[in-house]
């Protein structure tokens, strides 16, 4: 079927398998590599994208359901929000192997532009979607409460 | 495991999705936010040939708050997570909307499904038994409405024939007087199904409701504990109370179920009774 897909910024036909996931399509058509299939069945978290302004899994969600959709992924963050998370995870050792980093800014990014969780406790349930199996999740968590109670100004996010 | 092979149609009207309903039969599933169906195909637990996608049908994204609230087949449990209504029901509803699963996975997910699906273990068909739901199913032969309480007949049983769309769950207006709710979910991991599930409500008329879930086979209600939260009155009833009455209940209604499994629902109905009687929706 085909399908359009407005893929970190830019508008891209596609034609797609009728069951086709949308993390596939990412991976092997759109070529955005940074979304990493980990279980494959909505558990992990490390295919995490955002879907029209709402953070899905990308590994239980179907291209063809999103037809028309604006998706981004870690590739198109890269606006100085996404930039000050990416310092933040360094300086805070939040990744080793790197396998789940892409999930955890991606949902560490949606939690820093909606501005709503700012404290230590909210901020590590909100993440409990995404699994690490290096780190511990001290230093992911410790970068991502530090970049949310940083000031900037709001956005609105829709969804 | 990858998903198999199959058709995806996605129809922009209530019309072309019951028509495709009833072309396809029993080779359709109907797909919404699909954050169990899809697992279970991969899985290789279904294998339909066809999905009929319906959340880009526009009527079925209504989130519908007065006089009664109505949830389309398209709202997703981060709908009512973020639905901006004040009062104790609404309260309830977003406290119960954000304990399902992950952020991206409620994004995605959707009430109406979650009671097609029937999971014992599922929130809604919790809290919406408690709350005496009824759900409108549609076909081209017609729509009929059915308590939520008979549309479940079991685990991972709904009453939907194969060429009909859930399309609706509404609350009954009463629902809107809740004065106190209290509710307790145990996982053992933040995100996952529950291990034991309690929720205890206080209607408008003073009356109070217990339900248990994530209790095979479907929601369980204790009468008995609720009739005597009703006669209480007055000061906190002491935990240990509670869940003595709920384990004699459970251990009636359920004779089979594992001791341990049943203590633990009994915390949970005492864990709940101790929130609604704190107030937190006051």
């Amino acid at each position: 079927m085909k399908i359009t897909l407005t893929v970190n910024g830019r508008e891209t036909g596609l034609d797609v398998e009728p069951s086709a996931i949308l993390a596939d399509v990412l991976r092997e058509q759109c070529r955005q590599t940074s979304v990493h299939l980990g279980c494959e069945h909505g558990v992990c978290g490390a295919c995490n994208v955002i879907v029209d302004d709402q953070v899905v899994r990308a590994c239980l969600t179907l291209a063809g359901s999103v037809d028309g959709c604006s998706v981004t992924t870690l590739e198109g963050l890269c606006d100085a929000t996404a930039d000050r998370l990416r310092r933040a995870f360094g300086e805070h050792h939040a990744l080793q192997c790197g396998f789940c980093t892409p999930g955890m800014v991606v949902s560490g990014y949606d939690i820093v532009r909606r501005g709503q969780l700012r404290d230590e406790p909210a901020i590590r349930q909100c993440l409990s979607g995404n699994i690490c199996r290096c780190t511990g999740y001290h230093g992911i968590v410790a970068a991502v409460v530090e970049v949310a109670n940083e000031e900037r100004p709001i956005t609105e996010v829709q969804a | 495991m990858k998903l198999p092979p199959f058709a995806l149609h996605v129809p922009r009207t209530l019309d072309e999705a019951l028509a495709l309903r009833a072309a396809l039969g029993s080779d359709a599933k109907v797909l919404a936010g699909g954050q169990s169906l899809l697992p279970m195909m991969r899985y290789r637990m279904l294998r339909p040939y066809a999905l009929i996608d319906i959340t880009r049908v526009a009527s079925l994204a209504n989130l519908d708050t007065a006089p009664a609230v109505r949830m389309g087949a398209a709202v997703t449990h981060a709908d009512v997570e973020r639905c901006t209504q004040a009062g104790a029901l609404f309260d309830l509803l977003r406290a119960h909307a954000a304990e399902i699963a992950f952020l991206p996975v409620r994004g995605r997910g959707t009430v109406v499904g979650s009671l097609v699906h029937a999971d014992p273990a599922g929130d809604w068909p919790l809290l919406l038994t408690a709350l005496d739901a009824s759900v409108e199913l549609a076909s081209l032969r017609g729509r009929r409405v059915v308590a939520l309480r008979d549309f479940i007949r079991g685990a991972m049983d709904s009453d939907v024939q194969v060429d009909e769309i859930a399309l609706a769950a509404t609350l009954p207006e009463r629902a809107s007087g809740l004065v106190r709710w209290g509710r307790c979910k145990l996982m053992h991991r933040a995100g996952e199904f529950a291990s034991a599930s309690a929720l205890a409500l206080q209607g408008a008329d003073g009356q109070w409701a217990c339900w248990l879930g994530a209790i095979d086979p479907g929601p369980l209600a204790l009468p008995a504990t609720a009739a005597r939260l009703a006669a209480a009155g007055g000061p906190t009833p002491a935990r240990r109370d509670v869940a003595a009455s709920a384990l004699d209940e459970i251990l009636a209604a359920r004779p089979h179920i594992d001791p341990l499994a049943a203590s633990r629902h009994a915390q949970a109905m005492a864990r709940a009774v101790e929130q609604a009687w704190q107030g937190v929706a006051a």
